[in-house]
Protein backbone atom coordinates (compact mmCIF):
# COMPACT_ATOMS: atom_id res chain seq x y z
CA UNK A 1 0.00 0.00 0.00
CA UNK A 2 2.85 2.49 0.89
CA UNK A 3 4.75 1.22 -2.45
CA UNK A 4 1.62 2.73 -3.92
CA UNK A 5 0.50 6.09 -2.13
CA UNK A 6 3.94 7.24 -1.46
CA UNK A 7 5.35 8.45 -5.15
CA UNK A 8 1.03 9.34 -5.96
CA UNK A 9 2.06 12.22 -2.48
CA UNK A 10 5.41 12.79 -4.03
CA UNK A 11 4.08 13.93 -7.30
CA UNK A 12 1.36 15.89 -5.40
CA UNK A 13 3.72 17.78 -3.07
CA UNK A 14 6.11 18.66 -5.72
CA UNK A 15 3.20 19.52 -8.85
CA UNK A 16 1.70 21.67 -5.93
CA UNK A 17 5.13 23.56 -5.09
CA UNK A 18 5.11 24.25 -8.85
CA UNK A 19 1.68 25.42 -9.08
CA UNK A 20 1.87 27.50 -6.02
CA UNK A 21 4.64 29.56 -8.07
CA UNK A 22 2.43 29.79 -11.40
CA UNK A 23 1.70 33.19 -12.46
CA UNK A 24 -1.55 31.88 -13.71
CA UNK A 25 -2.38 31.06 -10.42
CA UNK A 26 -1.64 34.33 -8.55
CA UNK A 27 -3.66 36.13 -11.42
CA UNK A 28 -7.01 34.01 -10.56
CA UNK A 29 -6.33 34.27 -6.85
CA UNK A 30 -5.76 38.30 -7.46
CA UNK A 31 -8.86 38.61 -9.76
CA UNK A 32 -10.84 36.80 -6.85
CA UNK A 33 -9.34 39.23 -4.15
CA UNK A 34 -10.08 42.19 -6.03
CA UNK A 35 -13.81 41.04 -6.64
CA UNK A 36 -14.66 40.17 -2.81
CA UNK A 37 -13.06 44.19 -2.45
CA UNK A 38 -15.61 44.89 -5.07
CA UNK A 39 -18.49 43.17 -3.13
CA UNK A 40 -17.79 45.32 -0.29
CA UNK A 41 -18.17 48.04 -2.33
CA UNK A 42 -21.13 47.22 -3.68
CA UNK A 43 -22.57 46.50 -0.68
CA UNK A 44 -22.19 49.64 1.25
CA UNK A 45 -24.35 50.86 -1.77
CA UNK A 46 -27.44 48.87 -0.78
CA UNK A 47 -29.24 49.16 2.26
CA UNK A 48 -30.28 45.75 4.09
CA UNK A 49 -28.58 43.70 1.30
CA UNK A 50 -25.19 44.15 2.14
CA UNK A 51 -24.31 40.49 3.95
CA UNK A 52 -26.78 38.87 1.20
CA UNK A 53 -24.37 41.40 -1.83
CA UNK A 54 -21.33 40.26 -0.37
CA UNK A 55 -22.53 36.48 0.40
CA UNK A 56 -23.48 36.00 -3.66
CA UNK A 57 -20.61 38.05 -4.64
CA UNK A 58 -17.66 36.59 -2.85
CA UNK A 59 -18.67 33.12 -3.39
CA UNK A 60 -19.17 33.82 -6.84
CA UNK A 61 -15.19 35.14 -7.06
CA UNK A 62 -14.70 32.37 -5.31
CA UNK A 63 -16.30 29.92 -7.76
CA UNK A 64 -14.67 31.45 -10.85
CA UNK A 65 -11.43 31.87 -10.01
CA UNK A 66 -10.98 27.80 -8.96
CA UNK A 67 -13.15 26.95 -12.23
CA UNK A 68 -9.89 29.00 -13.94
CA UNK A 69 -7.69 26.89 -11.80
CA UNK A 70 -8.91 23.38 -12.32
CA UNK A 71 -10.00 24.29 -16.54
CA UNK A 72 -6.63 25.62 -17.15
CA UNK A 73 -3.94 23.32 -15.08
CA UNK A 74 -6.35 20.29 -15.44
CA UNK A 75 -5.93 20.71 -19.65
CA UNK A 76 -2.90 21.62 -19.89
CA UNK A 77 -0.91 20.24 -17.20
CA UNK A 78 0.14 16.74 -18.22
CA UNK A 79 0.42 18.16 -21.95
CA UNK A 80 3.06 20.38 -20.47
CA UNK A 81 4.60 17.53 -19.01
CA UNK A 82 4.92 15.31 -21.95
CA UNK A 83 6.02 18.20 -24.14
CA UNK A 84 8.68 19.25 -21.55
CA UNK A 85 9.67 15.77 -21.05
CA UNK A 86 9.59 15.79 -17.30
CA UNK A 87 7.38 12.74 -17.20
CA UNK A 88 9.89 10.47 -18.54
CA UNK A 89 12.12 10.87 -16.06
CA UNK A 90 9.13 10.41 -13.31
CA UNK A 91 7.69 7.05 -15.49
CA UNK A 92 11.80 5.36 -15.65
CA UNK A 93 11.28 5.15 -11.67
CA UNK A 94 9.18 2.27 -10.01
CA UNK A 95 5.25 3.84 -10.83
CA UNK A 96 3.00 3.61 -13.29
CA UNK A 97 0.91 6.21 -15.79
CA UNK A 98 -2.12 5.60 -13.24
CA UNK A 99 -0.65 6.69 -10.10
CA UNK A 100 1.12 9.49 -12.15
CA UNK A 101 -1.71 10.39 -13.44
CA UNK A 102 -3.90 10.60 -9.93
CA UNK A 103 -0.32 12.51 -8.44
CA UNK A 104 -0.86 15.42 -11.17
CA UNK A 105 -4.43 15.32 -10.50
CA UNK A 106 -4.05 15.90 -6.43
CA UNK A 107 -1.42 18.47 -6.91
CA UNK A 108 -3.74 20.62 -9.15
CA UNK A 109 -6.49 19.71 -6.29
CA UNK A 110 -4.24 21.24 -3.51
CA UNK A 111 -3.47 24.25 -5.39
CA UNK A 112 -7.14 24.63 -5.51
CA UNK A 113 -7.89 23.63 -2.24
CA UNK A 114 -5.82 25.87 -0.57
CA UNK A 115 -6.60 28.90 -2.68
CA UNK A 116 -10.32 28.41 -1.85
CA UNK A 117 -9.67 27.70 1.86
CA UNK A 118 -8.01 31.30 1.70
CA UNK A 119 -10.31 32.92 0.14
CA UNK A 120 -13.46 31.32 1.93
CA UNK A 121 -12.22 32.25 4.99
CA UNK A 122 -10.96 36.08 3.85
CA UNK A 123 -14.97 36.17 2.74
CA UNK A 124 -15.93 34.93 6.06
CA UNK A 125 -13.55 37.47 7.72
CA UNK A 126 -15.36 40.38 6.00
CA UNK A 127 -18.96 39.11 6.82
CA UNK A 128 -17.66 39.99 10.88
CA UNK A 129 -19.74 36.39 11.35
CA UNK A 130 -23.22 37.45 10.26
CA UNK A 131 -23.37 33.64 9.35
CA UNK A 132 -23.21 30.48 10.67
CA UNK A 133 -19.47 29.67 10.07
CA UNK A 134 -20.88 25.81 9.92
CA UNK A 135 -23.14 27.19 7.37
CA UNK A 136 -21.00 28.90 5.58
CA UNK A 137 -18.56 26.21 5.19
CA UNK A 138 -20.67 23.73 4.01
CA UNK A 139 -22.30 25.99 1.13
CA UNK A 140 -18.42 26.85 0.13
CA UNK A 141 -17.82 23.34 0.17
CA UNK A 142 -20.01 22.71 -3.12
CA UNK A 143 -17.52 24.45 -4.93
CA UNK A 144 -15.01 22.07 -4.07
CA UNK A 145 -17.26 19.44 -4.98
CA UNK A 146 -18.32 20.80 -8.39
CA UNK A 147 -14.29 21.98 -8.99
CA UNK A 148 -13.02 18.48 -8.15
CA UNK A 149 -15.31 16.83 -10.98
CA UNK A 150 -14.71 19.30 -13.23
CA UNK A 151 -10.70 19.35 -12.73
CA UNK A 152 -11.31 15.15 -13.50
CA UNK A 153 -13.27 15.83 -16.50
CA UNK A 154 -10.35 18.12 -17.85
CA UNK A 155 -7.68 15.07 -17.44
CA UNK A 156 -9.77 13.33 -18.73
CA UNK A 157 -10.44 15.43 -21.88
CA UNK A 158 -7.12 16.48 -22.06
CA UNK A 159 -6.38 12.29 -22.34
CA UNK A 160 -8.07 11.86 -25.60
CA UNK A 161 -7.59 15.47 -27.19
CA UNK A 162 -5.32 18.82 -27.60
CA UNK A 163 -5.54 20.29 -23.94
CA UNK A 164 -7.42 23.36 -26.15
CA UNK A 165 -10.29 21.21 -26.99
CA UNK A 166 -10.16 19.78 -23.48
CA UNK A 167 -10.69 23.05 -21.95
CA UNK A 168 -13.56 24.46 -24.02
CA UNK A 169 -15.22 20.66 -23.22
CA UNK A 170 -14.16 21.67 -19.33
CA UNK A 171 -16.46 25.09 -20.15
CA UNK A 172 -19.43 23.44 -22.00
CA UNK A 173 -19.71 20.90 -19.18
CA UNK A 174 -19.49 23.23 -16.88
CA UNK A 175 -22.31 25.28 -18.06
CA UNK A 176 -24.54 22.87 -18.97
CA UNK A 177 -24.15 20.70 -15.31
CA UNK A 178 -25.21 24.15 -13.72
CA UNK A 179 -28.13 24.47 -15.86
CA UNK A 180 -29.51 20.81 -16.32
CA UNK A 181 -32.27 22.25 -13.65
CA UNK A 182 -33.10 24.55 -15.84
CA UNK A 183 -33.24 22.69 -18.96
CA UNK A 184 -35.50 20.02 -17.27
CA UNK A 185 -37.84 22.62 -15.71
CA UNK A 186 -38.16 24.36 -19.45
CA UNK A 187 -38.70 20.54 -21.02
CA UNK A 188 -41.04 19.52 -18.70
CA UNK A 189 -43.16 22.95 -19.79
CA UNK A 190 -42.66 22.59 -23.43
CA UNK A 191 -44.81 19.35 -23.32
CA UNK A 192 -42.46 18.29 -26.27
CA UNK A 193 -41.69 14.44 -25.75
CA UNK A 194 -38.35 14.85 -27.78
CA UNK A 195 -37.15 17.16 -25.71
CA UNK A 196 -38.41 16.03 -22.47
CA UNK A 197 -36.38 12.50 -23.30
CA UNK A 198 -33.46 14.65 -24.59
CA UNK A 199 -32.95 16.81 -21.48
CA UNK A 200 -33.27 13.53 -19.08
CA UNK A 201 -30.54 12.03 -21.35
CA UNK A 202 -28.24 14.64 -20.56
CA UNK A 203 -29.46 14.65 -17.19
CA UNK A 204 -27.44 10.97 -17.25
CA UNK A 205 -24.58 11.56 -19.07
CA UNK A 206 -23.68 14.91 -17.66
CA UNK A 207 -23.16 15.22 -13.76
CA UNK A 208 -25.66 17.37 -11.89
CA UNK A 209 -23.38 19.96 -11.00
CA UNK A 210 -26.54 22.21 -9.93
CA UNK A 211 -26.90 19.75 -7.13
CA UNK A 212 -23.90 21.13 -5.19
CA UNK A 213 -24.83 25.01 -5.90
CA UNK A 214 -25.77 26.63 -2.42
CA UNK A 215 -23.94 29.62 -3.01
CA UNK A 216 -27.08 31.45 -1.72
CA UNK A 217 -27.65 33.95 1.16
CA UNK A 218 -30.83 31.85 1.72
CA UNK A 219 -29.63 28.76 2.44
CA UNK A 220 -26.53 29.61 4.75
CA UNK A 221 -29.07 31.19 6.53
CA UNK A 222 -31.59 28.66 7.00
CA UNK A 223 -28.82 25.74 6.52
CA UNK A 224 -28.15 23.30 4.69
CA UNK A 225 -30.11 19.51 3.81
CA UNK A 226 -27.35 17.16 5.67
CA UNK A 227 -29.34 14.27 2.91
CA UNK A 228 -29.12 16.64 0.16
CA UNK A 229 -25.43 17.46 1.06
CA UNK A 230 -24.52 13.68 1.40
CA UNK A 231 -26.07 13.00 -1.69
CA UNK A 232 -24.53 15.65 -3.88
CA UNK A 233 -20.88 14.74 -2.51
CA UNK A 234 -21.88 11.08 -3.83
CA UNK A 235 -23.12 11.83 -6.92
CA UNK A 236 -19.90 14.21 -7.15
CA UNK A 237 -17.20 11.38 -5.86
CA UNK A 238 -18.90 9.25 -8.57
CA UNK A 239 -17.87 11.02 -11.22
CA UNK A 240 -14.62 11.64 -9.98
CA UNK A 241 -14.04 8.06 -10.05
CA UNK A 242 -15.30 7.57 -13.31
CA UNK A 243 -13.71 10.82 -14.86
CA UNK A 244 -10.19 10.02 -13.40
CA UNK A 245 -10.60 6.04 -14.56
CA UNK A 246 -11.34 7.12 -18.15
CA UNK A 247 -8.36 9.34 -18.25
CA UNK A 248 -6.28 7.12 -16.85
CA UNK A 249 -7.21 4.52 -19.59
CA UNK A 250 -6.80 6.51 -22.16
CA UNK A 251 -3.50 8.17 -21.04
CA UNK A 252 -1.47 4.91 -20.32
CA UNK A 253 -2.38 4.42 -24.13
CA UNK A 254 -0.37 7.49 -25.55
CA UNK A 255 2.66 7.60 -26.61
CA UNK A 256 4.77 9.97 -25.11
CA UNK A 257 7.21 11.36 -28.14
CA UNK B 1 22.98 -13.38 -18.73
CA UNK B 2 21.48 -10.24 -20.95
CA UNK B 3 20.34 -7.53 -19.18
CA UNK B 4 18.17 -5.89 -22.16
CA UNK B 5 16.97 -8.17 -24.68
CA UNK B 6 14.80 -6.47 -27.65
CA UNK B 7 12.78 -8.51 -30.09
CA UNK B 8 11.52 -7.69 -33.47
CA UNK B 9 10.76 -4.35 -32.43
CA UNK B 10 8.14 -2.15 -34.86
CA UNK B 11 7.07 1.16 -34.53
CA UNK B 12 4.72 2.98 -36.86
CA UNK B 13 3.43 6.58 -36.41
CA UNK B 14 0.09 7.14 -37.58
CA UNK B 15 0.01 9.75 -40.47
CA UNK B 16 -2.98 12.60 -40.19
CA UNK B 17 -5.31 12.48 -42.89
CA UNK B 18 -3.42 13.15 -45.92
CA UNK B 19 -0.30 11.79 -44.48
CA UNK B 20 1.73 8.34 -44.84
CA UNK B 21 2.24 6.40 -41.79
CA UNK B 22 5.82 6.17 -40.85
CA UNK B 23 8.19 3.58 -39.98
CA UNK B 24 10.30 4.20 -37.29
CA UNK B 25 11.83 1.58 -36.66
CA UNK B 26 12.12 -1.69 -38.55
CA UNK B 27 12.50 -5.40 -36.73
CA UNK B 28 14.70 -3.44 -33.95
CA UNK B 29 16.44 -7.15 -32.34
CA UNK B 30 19.07 -6.54 -30.00
CA UNK B 31 20.89 -7.53 -27.02
CA UNK B 32 22.77 -5.33 -24.08
CA UNK B 33 24.72 -8.23 -21.67
CA UNK B 34 24.93 -8.10 -18.29
CA UNK B 35 28.04 -5.96 -16.53
CA UNK B 36 29.30 -5.08 -20.00
CA UNK B 37 28.69 -1.23 -21.53
CA UNK B 38 27.36 -1.21 -24.62
CA UNK B 39 26.99 1.49 -27.22
CA UNK B 40 24.03 2.46 -28.76
CA UNK B 41 25.01 4.82 -32.20
CA UNK B 42 23.08 5.98 -34.92
CA UNK B 43 22.72 9.31 -36.93
CA UNK B 44 20.57 11.90 -35.91
CA UNK B 45 16.96 10.51 -36.58
CA UNK B 46 18.41 7.04 -36.97
CA UNK B 47 15.79 5.74 -34.30
CA UNK B 48 17.94 5.35 -30.85
CA UNK B 49 15.88 7.25 -28.66
CA UNK B 50 12.55 5.94 -30.07
CA UNK B 51 13.90 2.82 -29.34
CA UNK B 52 15.07 3.47 -26.16
CA UNK B 53 11.52 4.92 -25.37
CA UNK B 54 9.86 1.71 -26.75
CA UNK B 55 12.71 0.05 -24.32
CA UNK B 56 11.25 2.04 -21.59
CA UNK B 57 7.52 1.88 -21.76
CA UNK B 58 7.23 5.34 -22.74
CA UNK B 59 6.39 4.38 -26.19
CA UNK B 60 4.21 1.95 -26.97
CA UNK B 61 5.90 -0.72 -29.91
CA UNK B 62 3.53 -1.77 -32.88
CA UNK B 63 4.87 -5.07 -32.27
CA UNK B 64 7.54 -6.72 -31.16
CA UNK B 65 9.49 -7.30 -27.27
CA UNK B 66 11.26 -6.01 -24.58
CA UNK B 67 12.68 -7.92 -21.89
CA UNK B 68 14.45 -7.30 -18.99
CA UNK B 69 17.19 -9.47 -16.70
CA UNK B 70 16.43 -12.87 -18.07
CA UNK B 71 13.12 -12.66 -19.55
CA UNK B 72 11.07 -10.60 -17.62
CA UNK B 73 8.83 -7.37 -18.85
CA UNK B 74 9.18 -4.02 -17.36
CA UNK B 75 7.69 -3.63 -14.21
CA UNK B 76 8.12 -1.10 -11.11
CA UNK B 77 10.57 -3.90 -9.78
CA UNK B 78 12.49 -3.64 -12.55
CA UNK B 79 12.59 -0.15 -13.02
CA UNK B 80 14.05 -0.09 -9.35
CA UNK B 81 16.57 -1.48 -10.77
CA UNK B 82 17.12 0.66 -14.02
CA UNK B 83 18.76 4.27 -13.85
CA UNK B 84 17.28 6.54 -17.07
CA UNK B 85 18.92 9.94 -17.88
CA UNK B 86 16.92 11.32 -20.96
CA UNK B 87 18.58 13.04 -24.02
CA UNK B 88 17.03 16.46 -23.04
CA UNK B 89 17.81 17.67 -19.65
CA UNK B 90 14.40 19.23 -18.33
CA UNK B 91 13.12 19.21 -15.01
CA UNK B 92 11.53 21.25 -12.52
CA UNK B 93 13.42 23.99 -12.48
CA UNK B 94 12.48 25.15 -9.62
CA UNK B 95 13.37 22.61 -7.56
CA UNK B 96 16.98 23.14 -5.58
CA UNK B 97 19.52 20.43 -6.86
CA UNK B 98 19.17 18.74 -3.47
CA UNK B 99 14.80 18.72 -3.75
CA UNK B 100 15.32 17.42 -6.83
CA UNK B 101 17.86 14.66 -6.19
CA UNK B 102 15.04 13.73 -2.79
CA UNK B 103 11.79 13.52 -5.47
CA UNK B 104 13.71 11.25 -7.36
CA UNK B 105 15.09 9.56 -4.33
CA UNK B 106 10.98 9.36 -2.78
CA UNK B 107 9.54 8.14 -6.59
CA UNK B 108 11.96 4.97 -6.57
CA UNK B 109 10.54 3.90 -3.10
CA UNK B 110 12.32 6.46 -0.47
CA UNK B 111 13.75 5.13 2.63
CA UNK B 112 16.52 5.92 5.04
CA UNK B 113 20.37 7.31 3.66
CA UNK B 114 19.40 9.95 1.44
CA UNK B 115 21.07 12.86 3.08
CA UNK B 116 24.21 10.33 2.42
CA UNK B 117 23.39 9.23 -1.03
CA UNK B 118 22.87 12.92 -1.96
CA UNK B 119 26.45 13.98 -0.90
CA UNK B 120 28.15 11.43 -2.15
CA UNK B 121 26.39 11.55 -5.98
CA UNK B 122 27.01 15.34 -5.98
CA UNK B 123 30.48 14.94 -4.67
CA UNK B 124 30.82 12.39 -7.96
CA UNK B 125 29.28 14.85 -10.10
CA UNK B 126 30.76 18.04 -8.94
CA UNK B 127 28.13 19.89 -8.06
CA UNK B 128 28.46 19.76 -3.98
CA UNK B 129 28.67 23.01 -4.00
CA UNK B 130 25.09 23.88 -5.47
CA UNK B 131 23.56 21.35 -3.71
CA UNK B 132 21.12 24.28 -2.57
CA UNK B 133 20.81 26.17 -6.48
CA UNK B 134 17.68 25.75 -7.91
CA UNK B 135 17.83 24.07 -11.13
CA UNK B 136 16.97 27.43 -12.77
CA UNK B 137 19.75 29.05 -12.68
CA UNK B 138 22.48 25.87 -13.78
CA UNK B 139 23.87 25.49 -17.55
CA UNK B 140 23.34 22.67 -19.95
CA UNK B 141 26.38 20.97 -18.34
CA UNK B 142 25.34 21.23 -14.89
CA UNK B 143 21.72 19.50 -16.16
CA UNK B 144 23.55 17.22 -17.43
CA UNK B 145 25.10 16.57 -14.36
CA UNK B 146 22.24 16.58 -11.90
CA UNK B 147 20.50 14.84 -14.68
CA UNK B 148 23.11 11.80 -14.15
CA UNK B 149 23.01 11.92 -10.71
CA UNK B 150 19.40 11.22 -10.53
CA UNK B 151 20.03 7.92 -12.37
CA UNK B 152 23.01 6.73 -10.21
CA UNK B 153 21.31 7.75 -7.05
CA UNK B 154 19.89 4.93 -6.32
CA UNK B 155 22.82 2.69 -7.37
CA UNK B 156 21.10 0.98 -10.07
CA UNK B 157 21.90 -2.33 -12.02
CA UNK B 158 21.15 -0.68 -15.40
CA UNK B 159 21.72 2.44 -16.66
CA UNK B 160 20.21 3.58 -19.64
CA UNK B 161 21.86 7.36 -20.71
CA UNK B 162 20.76 8.98 -24.00
CA UNK B 163 22.80 10.86 -25.73
CA UNK B 164 24.19 11.67 -22.06
CA UNK B 165 27.11 13.61 -23.88
CA UNK B 166 25.40 15.84 -26.32
CA UNK B 167 26.39 19.52 -26.35
CA UNK B 168 28.88 19.35 -23.33
CA UNK B 169 32.28 21.09 -23.31
CA UNK B 170 35.68 19.02 -23.04
CA UNK B 171 35.30 19.51 -19.25
CA UNK B 172 31.93 18.17 -18.94
CA UNK B 173 32.06 15.19 -21.60
CA UNK B 174 35.25 14.28 -18.86
CA UNK B 175 33.34 13.91 -15.72
CA UNK B 176 30.46 11.99 -17.51
CA UNK B 177 32.88 9.72 -19.08
CA UNK B 178 34.38 9.38 -15.74
CA UNK B 179 31.35 8.52 -13.92
CA UNK B 180 30.39 5.73 -16.71
CA UNK B 181 33.87 4.17 -16.35
CA UNK B 182 32.99 4.42 -12.26
CA UNK B 183 29.82 2.58 -12.63
CA UNK B 184 31.56 0.19 -15.02
CA UNK B 185 34.03 -0.54 -12.08
CA UNK B 186 30.82 -1.37 -9.93
CA UNK B 187 29.93 -3.63 -12.37
CA UNK B 188 26.30 -1.93 -13.23
CA UNK B 189 25.54 -2.42 -17.07
CA UNK B 190 25.50 0.34 -18.79
CA UNK B 191 23.63 1.35 -22.61
CA UNK B 192 23.88 4.52 -23.61
CA UNK B 193 23.21 6.03 -26.96
CA UNK B 194 25.26 8.68 -29.18
CA UNK B 195 25.41 9.77 -32.32
CA UNK B 196 29.34 10.05 -32.53
CA UNK B 197 31.73 6.68 -31.99
CA UNK B 198 34.06 8.94 -30.45
CA UNK B 199 32.14 8.94 -27.14
CA UNK B 200 31.67 4.97 -27.66
CA UNK B 201 35.82 4.30 -28.18
CA UNK B 202 36.77 4.91 -24.60
CA UNK B 203 33.59 3.53 -23.00
CA UNK B 204 32.72 0.21 -24.76
CA UNK B 205 32.51 -3.12 -25.21
CA UNK B 206 30.27 -4.03 -27.54
CA UNK B 207 27.87 -1.47 -29.91
CA UNK B 208 24.73 -2.07 -31.48
CA UNK B 209 24.45 0.22 -34.48
CA UNK B 210 21.24 1.89 -35.99
CA UNK B 211 20.35 3.04 -39.19
CA UNK B 212 17.03 4.43 -40.74
CA UNK B 213 15.48 2.35 -37.96
CA UNK B 214 17.22 -0.89 -38.94
CA UNK B 215 19.91 -2.52 -36.63
CA UNK B 216 22.69 -3.10 -38.54
CA UNK B 217 25.36 -4.22 -36.51
CA UNK B 218 25.49 -5.53 -33.46
CA UNK B 219 29.05 -6.57 -31.67
CA UNK B 220 32.40 -5.92 -30.52
CA UNK B 221 33.45 -2.17 -31.16
CA UNK B 222 36.84 -3.72 -32.55
CA UNK B 223 35.27 -5.15 -35.33
CA UNK B 224 33.08 -2.42 -36.23
CA UNK B 225 36.14 -0.36 -36.32
CA UNK B 226 37.74 -1.94 -38.62
CA UNK B 227 35.48 -1.47 -41.30
CA UNK B 228 36.24 2.33 -41.11
CA UNK B 229 40.20 0.51 -41.08
CA UNK B 230 40.81 3.02 -37.91
CA UNK B 231 41.18 6.21 -40.38
CA UNK B 232 38.32 7.83 -38.98
CA UNK B 233 35.85 7.48 -36.07
CA UNK B 234 33.13 9.15 -38.32
CA UNK B 235 29.79 7.78 -38.24
CA UNK B 236 28.93 8.50 -42.21
CA UNK B 237 32.15 7.02 -43.09
CA UNK B 238 32.33 4.02 -40.79
CA UNK B 239 28.52 3.37 -42.16
CA UNK B 240 29.76 3.55 -45.77
CA UNK B 241 33.02 1.08 -45.25
CA UNK B 242 30.64 -1.31 -43.53
CA UNK B 243 27.95 -1.38 -46.10
CA UNK B 244 30.77 -1.34 -48.73
CA UNK B 245 31.97 -4.04 -47.01
CA UNK B 246 28.88 -6.32 -47.09
CA UNK B 247 28.20 -5.84 -50.88
CA UNK B 248 31.41 -7.24 -51.36
CA UNK B 249 31.06 -10.15 -49.06
CA UNK B 250 27.74 -10.60 -50.86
Amino acid sequence: MKKTIWPILTIAKTGFQEYLRDRFAHICFFIALFLMALSIALGSLSLEEQTRIMIHFGLTSIHLCCLGLVSFFGAFSMQKETERQTCLLILARPLNRAQFLIGKYLSVFLIMLTVWLILSVTLFLILEGEVSFLNYMQASLGIIFEMSVLLALAFFFASIVRPTYALFMVFAIFLLGNWLEELLFFATKSKNEFFLRAAEVVNKVVPNLFTANWRSYYLITTGIDTGQWFWSFGHHFAWILIALALATFFYKRKDLV
Amino acid sequence: MQSLVVQNLNKVFKGGLFEKDKSVLKNVSFKVEKGVTTGFVGVNGSGKTTSLKCVLGFIHPTSGGVHFFDNQILNSEIKNKIGYMPERPYFYEFLKAEEFLKFHWDLGGGGRGFDEACVEVLSRVNLLSSKKTVLRQFSKGMLQRVGLAQAIIKKPDFLILDEPMSGLDPDGRFLIKKIIKEEQSRGTTIFFSSHLLHDMEELCRDIVVIDQGQIIYQGELKKFLNFSKGETLDLEFAFQRFRENQKVQK
